[in-house]
């Protein structure tokens, strides 16, 4: 909380109504006079067409799912088939508002999105851009195929056959797709034509659109971003936050009034009235119409309207309506846009949640039907030529589904090797992301740096003694250290979290920036974990640094959808179109019980397609933060409360004050030993070299301690290596035993020393309970005597030594019958 | 009592033999040593005898079928003895389709511990040390959880000397270059014959060639495959080589001889030989042979990259104390990492020195164009017939490379024979 903005209990308690604005209901009225002066007769036309496009390219995979082939040509598609026939006003009128600069991002419905926005593009762009976009993309592999097809009249009509093609060679899992088939049906994308990822993850694309739009407007870029989402997904928790998050009164209180205002995003509700089969209207929720969600967010309402969805000019009305407040820094804005789907979810649907004269209704209703009268009635068209352009969509689509669906034309990948492996992360290094100078309020060498510079770098003194830690730079300056130094390399990086600003993080790691950087560049976000991943996935998708925090490591369940299939996800679902710079901070707690302690990196360890850091000493924190910060790919960093005023007291060189990094995936040897080898994650580390210090003194053992540092990826080479030499290897970690990421290392290491060792590797995780009040650590985290114990029970039983806990092998089987 | 013949386990690696034959038939007698039957492992067909006597009572396995070692195979007692409690039990795990979930109490059969019977517990660390020690760890009491022999039980073991171990065996596993076969039968003694080398590990890493050590593999290869090479071996008096180099060892640091080496020594003789036989000091290339007025001594130098071989210039005009510092120069810079391209060109003969590695002879690998290499070897003594009696006379070992392509056998022998009485008066020929 800012201390520029006051609360004043006086206007806190003073009576009063809150009065709402109306929220209008298809309010558009058509005059056919003043379309025909706004819009051409082609581009009338071209609305009638790319409608029937959709549908014939719906209908297509909807003939191929349910019988097996379409027009003679016999497919059987595996993947999944959400079809949008119905849908194809409320796509193709959108679009006629939109540029190519503006961001369409999309759910599990919506191929007719998708090719409403590229037929859009490819008529705005100029042919030449048209062909190397063509020509780049994939290194030309579509258009190679498009190309053996036909000779094209033009490009444009080429690029059409081109678009339609790509989405069916992805659709149906073809090298040749846009994303090499890794997106599929659900995930089609097209970046050069602002078509941004579509989410099979209802509500997906709330956050990450309101991300992408929060990227145009801090780094001046053109255009409106559009979350296409269905009406079900207004009740997911992570949409609602994305609404307050685009809401935020802070783009006009505490922003640069110069950068425009609020994120330029448009919550485009296509309002089909059924999720699978549930019912917002009437069943599922109470809001009525869905406009009405707007009041709820802001005084202006979101703007919010419902329109009607079978008239592509009442959308196209509202939607350029709404751009024009979006670009002038007044959204967010809403839309319910009324429309209708005939197709079932998926092709398993029986529809049972309907009726079936419901659809007949609907049907009467047309949009297709309807528009094509409407060009007739006011001399736009003629029913014959109306005849004509469906002849000539269904050749067309024909001709591109028959190349589709041949293997010869179309191959799949060959994922027999690694090449889907190889997409899993782009490993790249940039030191910044665009080439402007960046944004700050004090020159580097006027802030907070200069006090962190002139502090100790290393805990202890030439003596040996321990330094005072004020006076001694600490793990969570070595990350602020990090965090500055990019911030003034990169003018696109941006970090939020909550309390960020002006608090400095809840463990002070940002002290120092708020002074140091305007509000667009660190800004405290609402409570919406799910938001904060989801618009940083957005802000790094569309090309900027982003840096979320997560408070607590415990709230990441609050940002599962985010972390597991959205941060993770898009470089490889993109065949590594895009990338993913994101660096998601998140502090391990300690003392603050069982819903604030806990160490979930084993969790996002599962994850495929996540990096992930665990630094323990503060030389580690800097130098892998540096070392993420320049990375293209999504690291999950952890942090440790532990450590947070720790100084350095294992690296000699202490935290230097000019930038390094640590190589990534490399295990850091801590203390040479020959008896046997203790590998940490986290924390644990500085307990193990306790263990090691007394299992030399009372036990002349020579204990080997290594801090893992990187769970994925992770260098074995020097694990193995030393449990070679000592033959006996324990592994600890904060996290909990089950399932913890140290079973995956005993078991890499166990397959790779296996000759070698004298006994199985050992894991000492915390105990599988809550994580108990503070007074009682002792006996839940993993400790020096724990880790003794272990090696007493499992490895090397110590001469006259007297347990303390029961580590024994027979305990590992009676705690999993427990369940405990 | 009836008792049970078992499959013999014959050694470590098997784990299984087929029966071949019954030589006893159910119901008669047999008598311990008697032959039972005979059976195959994957090695050799072996004959098993009985190990008690009274009536063979049961067969318990048929010919031709496999049976794990130490399964029981027959039983032999007193006639009308019950076999019952003898059938094989090879079935560790209960049928697939056994209900074992219905665990009555009572009904719930223990779980036998098959192990515990008869297989000693071993880490495999352990188990690795103790088959590369010749330990028999049947024999040794496990230290760690649960009785698991672990490594500082076999450690314990050796210092016992628990292993049956012939001295010489023991020094080579004490070396650590050998280790004892893997299917070496337990508990029997072990001696030389029964040891291996140690594999390498380091050979299981591979390095990708670079930079010199390309160019040296390359050369190398090149170098056999485009010459004739020949090595002819003599070796020469020493006597005089060692009382010079004393003597020159002793002298005044201020006359800057005492850094002189045995090796100086050599690379001045042949400096001083060579010229007389000008079909070695020549280069061969494109089938043209190029006869070296000058001798440009190369002088093999092994560094931390690898082999280098600089070039002393011009050597025939050296004296002993300036060829010595050239050759010191030369070598250390090559050591130092700072030696000039140039100086490791343009050699017309070169000279390879492993004496002081304790080698006697060997056959140096020609550096073409060059015709001839030298190898010199150790000084070692060598019983010579002299008035009647055998003297041990100290011989250095000398080992010449030829291009047999351009070079004759005689030449290259006669030069050796120079050499070599130029060694053997080495202390004339730096006075002429």
């Amino acid at each position: 909380m800012p201390k520029s903005l006051t609360i004043d209990p006086a206007e806190a308690r003073r009576p009063a109504i809150i009065r709402a604005p109306e929220i209008p209901v298809n309010a558009y009225v058509s005059d056919p006079a003043a379309e025909a002066a706004c819009y051409s007769r082609a581009a009338l036309v071209d609305v009638y067409r790319d409608m029937l496009l959709i549908r014939e390219f719906e209908t297509a995979l909807d003939n191929f799912k349910k019988q097996g082939a379409y027009r003679g040509i016999a497919y059987n598609h595996a993947g999944p088939a959400h079809l949008s026939i119905g849908q194809e006003a409320a796509a193709v009128g959108q679009c006629l508002a939109l540029d190519t600069g503006d961001f369409i991002l999309g759910s599990h419905r919506s191929h007719g999105e998708i090719l409403a926005k590229g037929l859009a593009a490819i008529r705005q762009l100029e042919e030449t851009q048209l062909l190397e976009i063509m020509e780049r993309y994939n290194g030309g592999a579509a258009l190679r195929v498009v190309e053996s097809l036909d000779d094209f009249a033009d490009s444009r009509s080429l690029a059409q056959a081109w678009l339609i093609y790509g989405t069916y060679a992805e659709i149906f899992a073809r090298e040749t797709g846009f994303n090499r088939g890794m997106g599929g049906s659900m995930h089609t994308f097209f970046p050069p034509f602002g078509i941004m990822p579509n989410n099979a993850i209802v509500g997906g694309s709330a956050d990450i659109a309101l991300g992408m739009a929060l990227f145009k407007r801090i780094n001046r870029k053109p255009g409106i971003v559009i979350a296409n989402i269905g009406d079900s997904s207004i009740a997911s928790g992570p949409v609602w936050e994305a609404l307050n998050f685009a809401a935020m009164d802070q783009y006009h209180t505490l922003w640069d009034a110069e950068l425009g205002g609020a994120p330029p995003i448009l919550f485009n509700f296509m309002n089909n009235f059924y999720g699978m089969g549930g019912q917002p209207q009437g069943e599922t929720a109470g809001f009525g119409m869905l406009a009405r969600v707007g009041l709820a967010v802001n005084a202006d309402a979101m703007r919010s309207e419902r329109v009607d969805g079978y008239n592509p000019l009442a959308v196209a009305d509202a939607t350029r309506r709404k751009k024009a407040l979006l670009l002038a820094g007044q959204g967010p804005a809403l839309l319910d846009v009324v429309t209708y789907r005939y197709s079932g979810h998926s092709p398993s649907d029986a529809s049972s949640y309907r009726g079936r004269d419901e659809i007949e209704m609907w049907r009467a209703h047309d949009s297709i039907r309807g528009f094509g009268d409407y060009l007739c009635a006011n001399g736009h068209a003629d029913s014959a030529a109306l005849e004509g352009m469906k002849t000539c969509t269904v050749e067309l689509i024909v001709r591109i589904v028959r190349a589709a669906v041949d293997l010869d034309l179309s191959p799949r990948l060959d994922a027999s090797g690694d090449a889907i492996g190889g997409m899993m992360f782009s490993n790249e290094r940039a030191d910044a992301l665009d080439e402007r100078a960046p944004e700050t309020l004090q020159a580097k060498e006027d802030s907070r740096l200069k006090i962190t510079s002139g502090k100790h770098r290393f805990g202890m003194d030439e003596a040996g003694a321990p330094r005072p830690k004020l006076q001694t730079v600490t793990y969570a300056e070595a990350i602020f250290e990090a965090m500055l130094h990019r911030f003034y390399e990169d003018p696109t990086m941006i970090a939020f979290g909550e309390e960020n600003r002006d608090w400095g993080g809840a463990f002070g790691a940002y002290r120092g920036l708020t002074e140091a950087l305007p509000y667009h560049r660190l800004f405290n976000t609402p409570i919406s974990e799910a938001a904060i991943v989801g618009v940083a996935v957005g802000y790094a998708l569309a090309g900027g640094r982003a840096v979320p925090e997560l408070m607590y490591c415990d709230f990441m369940g609050r940002a599962g959808d985010e972390i597991f299939n959205q941060m993770a996800k898009w470089q490889a679902m993109s065949a590594n179109a895009l990338r993913m710079p994101l660096v998601l901070r998140v502090s391990v707690g300690m003392k603050y019980g069982a819903q604030h302690s806990q160490d979930w990196s084993s969790i996002v360890a599962h994850i495929p397609g996540l990096k992930v850091y665990f630094p323990a000493t503060p030389y580690d924190a800097k130098g892998m933060l540096n070392l993420a910060l320049r990375g293209t790919d999504p690291v999950v960093f952890f942090e440790s409360q532990r450590l947070y005023n720790q100084p350095e007291t294992l690296f000699a060189v202490g935290v230097p004050t000019d930038y390094y990094e640590i190589d990534e995936g490399e295990p850091q040897l801590h203390r040479r030993g020959s008896d046997i080898t203790l590998i940490t994650i986290g924390a644990t580390l500085y307990r193990a070299l306790e263990a090691a210090e007394r299992l030399d003194a009372e036990h002349g053992l020579s204990a080997e301690v290594i801090d893992a540092r990187f769970l994925n990826p992770l260098n074995y080479a020097p694990l193995v290596d030393s449990a070679k030499k000592t033959g006996k290897v324990l592994l600890a970690s904060d996290a909990t035993e089950r399932g913890s990421f140290l079973h995956t290392m005993a078991s890499n290491i166990s397959q790779l020393a296996f000759d070698y060792l004298d006994g199985p590797v050992a894991v000492l995780g915390s105990r599988n309970w809550i994580t108990p009040p503070a007074e009682l650590d002792e006996s839940f985290f993993p400790s020096a005597d724990g880790m003794i114990d272990m090696i007493h029970r499992r490895l090397l039983p110590l001469p006259g030594y007297q347990p303390r806990s029961d580590q024994s092998a027979a305990s590992i089987s009676q705690r999993a019958q427990a369940g405990v | 009592m009836a008792e049970a013949i078992i499959m013999p386990k014959l050694g470590n690696t098997v784990e299984s033999a087929i029966i071949l034959c019954w030589h006893v038939a159910v119901g008669d007698a047999v008598s311990a040593g008697d032959l039972l039957f005979e059976i195959e492992t994957d090695k050799a067909t072996l004959e098993i005898e009985s190990t008690a006597d009274g009536v063979l009572l049961a067969q318990l396995c048929a010919e031709g079928e496999e049976v794990p070692v130490l399964s029981n195979i027959a039983v032999v007692g007193r006639a009308g003895e019950s076999v019952a409690d003898f059938a094989p039990s090879r079935q560790s795990f209960p049928a697939i389709n056994e209900a074992s979930t219905a665990s009555s109490g009572a009904g719930r059969a223990a779980p036998v511990d098959s192990a515990s019977a008869e297989t000693v517990r071993i880490s495999p660390r352990a188990r690795n040390l103790a088959q590369r020690k010749g330990i028999d760890y049947q024999a040794v009491t496990g230290s760690g959880p649960g009785g698991r022999i672990i490594e500082r039980d076999i450690e314990a073991a050796l210092r016992r000397g628990a292993a049956k171990v012939t001295p010489v065996a023991q020094a080579m596993l004490d070396s650590g270059d050998y280790e004892l076969a893997a299917d070496h039968p337990r508990g029997r003694r072990v001696s030389k014959a029964d040891l291996l080398p140690v594999a390498d590990e380091s050979a299981e890493k591979s390095t990708p060639l670079a930079g010199m050590r390309k160019t040296i593999a390359r050369r190398m290869r090149d170098s056999l495959q485009s010459t004739a090479q020949l090595t002819l071996n003599a070796s020469a008096d020493a006597r005089a080589l060692q009382t010079f180099r004393r003597r020159l060892k002793a002298s005044e640091a201020a006359l800057g001889l005492n850094v002189i080496s045995i090796n100086d020594l050599l690379l001045f003789a042949v400096s001083r030989t060579l010229p007389g036989f000008p079909a070695l000091n020549a280069l061969f290339e494109n089938e043209i042979i190029y006869p070296q007025a000058a001798i440009h001594l190369a002088l093999a130098v092994d560094t931390d990259r690898g082999l280098m071989a600089p070039v002393i210039r011009h050597a025939e005009s050296l004296t002993l104390r300036q060829l010595s510092a050239e050759a010191r120069r030369l070598a250390e810079a090559c050591r130092a990492g700072t030696i000039q391209p140039d100086e490791l060109k343009g050699g017309s003969f070169t000279v390879s020195n492993l004496g002081a590695l304790g080698i006697e002879s060997f056959t140096p690998i020609l550096n073409p164009p060059q015709v001839g290499i030298l190898g010199v070897g150790a000084i070692n003594l060598k019983p010579v017939q002299q008035d009647g009696d055998v003297a041990f006379i100290p011989h250095i070992g000398l080992s010449l490379t030829i291009n047999h392509q351009v070079v004759d056998g005689a030449p290259a022998a006669r030069f050796l024979q120079q050499l070599s009485a130029n060694l053997a008066q080495i202390d004339l020929l730096v006075a002429t």
